[in-house]
């Protein structure tokens, strides 16, 4: 099945696009880094919150629903721009160890960010262990799916 | 001796081949990356609650001492690192366009946090506590994403253009 998206994908006028610009494909990884600052960003200040390292008086409800809706416009750039520079050279990526590995964190990453990520910081009664899981969670996911992706230039 | 040597000298020198052909580059580009991440996005934070447009029950002063050692944290390893990267790559970094963009696109951000410090912050006793601050701070706040947004992407555009 894997096989047959990724060859659709490169079929596909939207992979030919960022295939055959001169700058379409640059200019999509421009926009994935800025999705990935503002969410790691927002990520690596409420995981220190979670962990009571600043804002120690602020509730982590109050902190973090200002972060989310930027949090969120982050998410959804990455999530745009990162398939858009995938779908230009897609059987590339096929035999690319470091971009199976990639999906895979960042699989889990969204799982986790809409379900124990979401409960922790909508709820300011959760223990210090759970916020500490979570904010380490965030932090190895999120920083995970960062690495990861560097390294498919690489690997 | 031209600076076009001289970063040539940098570029063959023992440290810089070894790390350019170094398995663990990789390695050395994504802390430039995480780096950047964590500074860009500490001070992305700041900038938006200068402009009044998140945090906006907290001080303005109050965000800024409780981010303020993130910021510079990760200014300090984005710097570290991305002078390691220069020094493997410096020959070729010195007639980039895109690097002297960034390296432009950083000093005038600098300029711009520097002029918020001295002057602009000195009446800060007035609108510490307002959820939408003066227009010159939001001015502050604004220019500083936009300089450091066209020093991401022009570094990101670097790579490109080697």
């Amino acid at each position: 099945m894997a096989l047959s998206i990724t060859q659709w994908a490169e079929a596909s006028a939207w992979g030919a696009f960022f295939r055959e610009s001169s700058m379409g494909f640059a200019i999509a990884s421009v926009f994935l880094l800025f999705g990935l600052t503002l969410l790691l960003g927002g990520v690596f200040l409420l995981s220190l919150r979670l962990f009571g390292v600043i804002m120690r008086d602020q509730p982590v409800s109050l902190v973090a629903g200002g972060f989310r809706r930027w949090m969120l416009l982050g998410l959804v750039v990455a999530l745009i721009a990162g398939p858009s520079m995938w779908a230009a050279t897609p059987t590339r990526y096929y035999d690319s160890p470091a971009f199976w590995l990639e999906q895979q964190i960042l699989a889990v990453a969204i799982i986790f960010h809409f379900t124990l990520w979401q409960y922790v910081t909508t709820h300011d009664d959760s223990s210090p262990v759970l916020r500490g899981v979570t904010g380490i969670l965030a932090l190895g996911l999120w920083f995970g799916v960062g690495v990861a992706g560097r390294a498919i230039g690489f690997f | 001796m031209s600076i076009l040597e001289i970063c040539q000298v940098i570029e063959n020198s023992q440290i810089g081949t070894s790390m350019r052909e170094s398995n663990y580059y990789w390695m050395l580009n994504g802390s430039h990356v995480l780096g950047i991440a964590v500074s860009a996005g500490a001070i992305f934070w700041f900038d938006l609650r200068a402009m009044g447009l998140n945090m906006r029950h907290m001080r303005i002063s109050e965000v800024y001492r409780q981010i303020n050692a993130w910021m510079v944290g990760g200014f300090v390893l984005m710097i570290i690192t991305g002078a390691l990267l220069f020094w493997a790559r410096a020959a070729a970094s010195y007639g980039n366009v895109y690097f002297r963009i960034k390296l432009f696109g950083l000093v005038l951000a600098g300029a711009n946090a520097m002029y918020f410090n001295y002057f602009t912050a000195r009446g800060i006793a007035e609108w510490d506590a307002a959820p939408v601050p003066p227009l010159a701070v939001r001015m502050a706040g604004l220019l500083s994403i936009i300089l450091w947004g066209a020093v991401i992407a022009s570094g990101r555009l670097m790579a490109y253009t080697f």
